[in-house]
């Protein structure tokens, strides 16, 4: 992939500020021609997403199809990332690591909205006046906030931020998952692999178990069929069990032991030089690689802005999004609570409808549609076999409802678990280019 | 195309305003089901397990949104969505997809 052109900050004078910033904003849409009076103001609303991953990058394509008048202003503080479907096949080698780079402003461009490259340090969730750290105050009218999740570095003893890159969770879209394809390439016959899955709710909750999966396809893709991966859980159940330890036994017999919480699998101190970890039971086990990922919340950027609650997460009204504490803010995607959805890069693509549709209908003064949504998570087992879950949500007297939601046949056999791998490459490719262009 | 013109006399335009074409553009968004379902059935892809809704006709796509449900086949997840859905449901979304229907 191309690396992005100048974006509009980038390109601007380095004194750019927010009123030059305002001005190219205006530019871009069809303001100008607007006229000023009545409800065709509300048309040229001042829109601004914070997060360019599936829930922020889609929101700002649906925002512009439905008030194409608008200001719609794209900001994430990374240029580039990886996305979080398909990572662990990137991890194990199955799909190339340039196939899951995205850059931020490729997105915007491909959506036909502003983007800056900044960090958005501190939100006024009552002016809604946000604070970036290059380009100092922006105002919006309606702030979209897609921040994702941050790791909490106050659980598990020994381990933080900085430490990390030697147990790398690789849970972030970011340097760390190439670190641990190169870690995992390097490995010889005989080597113990340990992943720490953390307590729910957290990111993509089949991805440990497709991650231990996926590592045992690349382990014996080179032929070594002497080494153990163990899952130490702080959880005694997780998503798709039945189909993954069916798929253990069927692939790689004897490879993969899962460590429920209740036998004392959860991690509860790291020592990441040395390669080891305490578990709840007591005893310390050491690791050639050891993948550790951590609890989470969401981003903190959330929680400066007075949008979580007590459990960490954004509580939100499900029929727009919207922020249950501040108005005029939505939160979408892993940052918001969304339960029975799970923290997927397909759920916050769905959310970001929603929350597009409930925005635009607020500001033309119309009725919402119905908020109704989908999610599909394929997890690749081998490079020809996939297992799924799928589900279809509403949001029902302010609460959202799965409808109906599912999973592969347990007693699925070779041909059908292909003919998923087919449909996983499939679903990747339609999501991103949805989300991303 | 009733949809637009409510949404203009509700917005307090008449057919000649000037802000029109703006407002036209920005009428009717399409129903975020049809939009999450089209995550996968796009012409990006249009793959033989996930086709391209907009060159199918709504009767075909009603007809299969009901074997989904009803018969659900053992190597499609298109079962797990179809089960929720009502007849109602079904006929609204079997147009949603047409080119000319509001994305």
């Amino acid at each position: 992939m191309s690396p992005p052109k100048p974006d509009i900050a980038g390109g601007g004078p380095p004194h750019w500020n927010r009123r030059h910033l305002l001005r190219a904003l205006g530019g871009i849409g069809l303001g100008a021609a607007l006229p000023l009076t009545g409800r065709a103001a509300d048309l040229q609303a001042r829109i601004v997403i914070v997060g360019a991953g599936f829930g922020g990058a889609t929101c700002a394509k649906y925002l512009k199809r439905a008030c194409p008048s608008a200001s719609i202003l794209l900001i994430d503080r990374r240029d580039r990332f990886f996305t979080g479907p398909f990572s662990n096949a990137a991890v194990s080698g199955l799909q190339p690591l340039a196939r899951i780079e995205r850059w931020s402003a490729d997105s915007a461009r491909a959506h036909g909205v502003a983007y800056l490259a900044d960090e958005v340090v501190a939100i006024d969730p009552v002016s809604r006046r946000l604070d970036t750290r290059r380009h100092g105050p922006l105002d919006a009218d309606r702030i979209v906030l897609a921040p994702g999740i941050d790791l909490r570095w106050d659980v598990i003893e020994g381990l933080n931020a900085d430490n990390s890159a030697l147990m790398p969770h690789a849970w972030l879209g970011d340097a760390q998952l190439p670190l641990l394809h190169g870690r995992l390439a390097a490995l010889s016959d005989g080597a113990t692999i340990v992943i720490a899955a953390p307590q729910n709710p957290f990111r993509c909750p089949p991805g440990p178990y497709e991650r231990a999966t996926l590592m045992a396809w690349a382990l014996r893709q080179r032929g070594l069929r002497r080494c153990k991966i163990l899952i130490a859980d702080a959880k005694d159940d997780f998503s798709k069990r039945g189909l993954f330890e069916s798929e253990w036994a069927r692939l790689y017999p004897g490879v993969i032991e899962w460590i429920p919480r209740a036998s004392g699998g959860e991690v509860l101190a790291a020592e990441p030089r040395h390669g080891r970890l305490k578990l709840r039971s007591g005893d310390w086990v050491r690791a050639d690689l050891a993948s550790v990922i951590p609890p989470q919340h969401a981003a903190s950027l959330a929680a400066q802005a007075d949008l979580v609650d007590e459990s960490g997460w954004c509580p939100v009204n499900p029929a727009s999004f919207g922020s249950t504490r501040h108005a005029g803010i939505h939160v979408i995607g892993d940052a918001a609570v969304a339960t029975p959805m799970p923290k997927s890069g397909f759920a916050a693509n769905s959310q970001a409808k929603v929350c597009a549709a409930a925005i635009a209908a607020e500001l033309q003064d119309r009725a919402p549609p119905p908020a109704r949504l989908l999610n599909t998570c394929y997890s690749l087992v081998a490079d020809d076999a996939a297992i799924s879950v799928s589900g279809y949500y509403a949001a029902v007297e302010g609460r959202l409802s799965a409808l109906s939601e599912g999973v592969s046949p347990l007693a699925g056999d070779a041909t059908l678990r292909r003919q998923e791998a087919v449909q996983a490459e499939a679903w990747y490719r339609g999501l991103t280019t949805d989300s991303f262009g | 195309m009733n949809g637009i013109t409510a949404l203009l006399a509700r917005l307090g335009f008449g057919l000649g305003a000037i802000g029109l074409p703006c407002l036209a553009m920005a009428a009717v968004p399409g129903d975020p089901l049809a939009q999450s379902c089209q995550s996968c059935h796009s012409p990006d892809v249009d793959a033989p397990a996930m086709p391209d809704l907009s060159n199918h006709a709504p009767q075909d796509i009603a007809k299969a949104l009901r074997a989904a449900r009803d018969q659900p086949a053992p190597g499609s997840i298109m079962g797990r969505f179809a089960r929720g859905l009502s007849d109602e449901d079904i006929q609204a979304l079997s147009v949603a997809f047409q080119p000319q229907a509001p994305r």
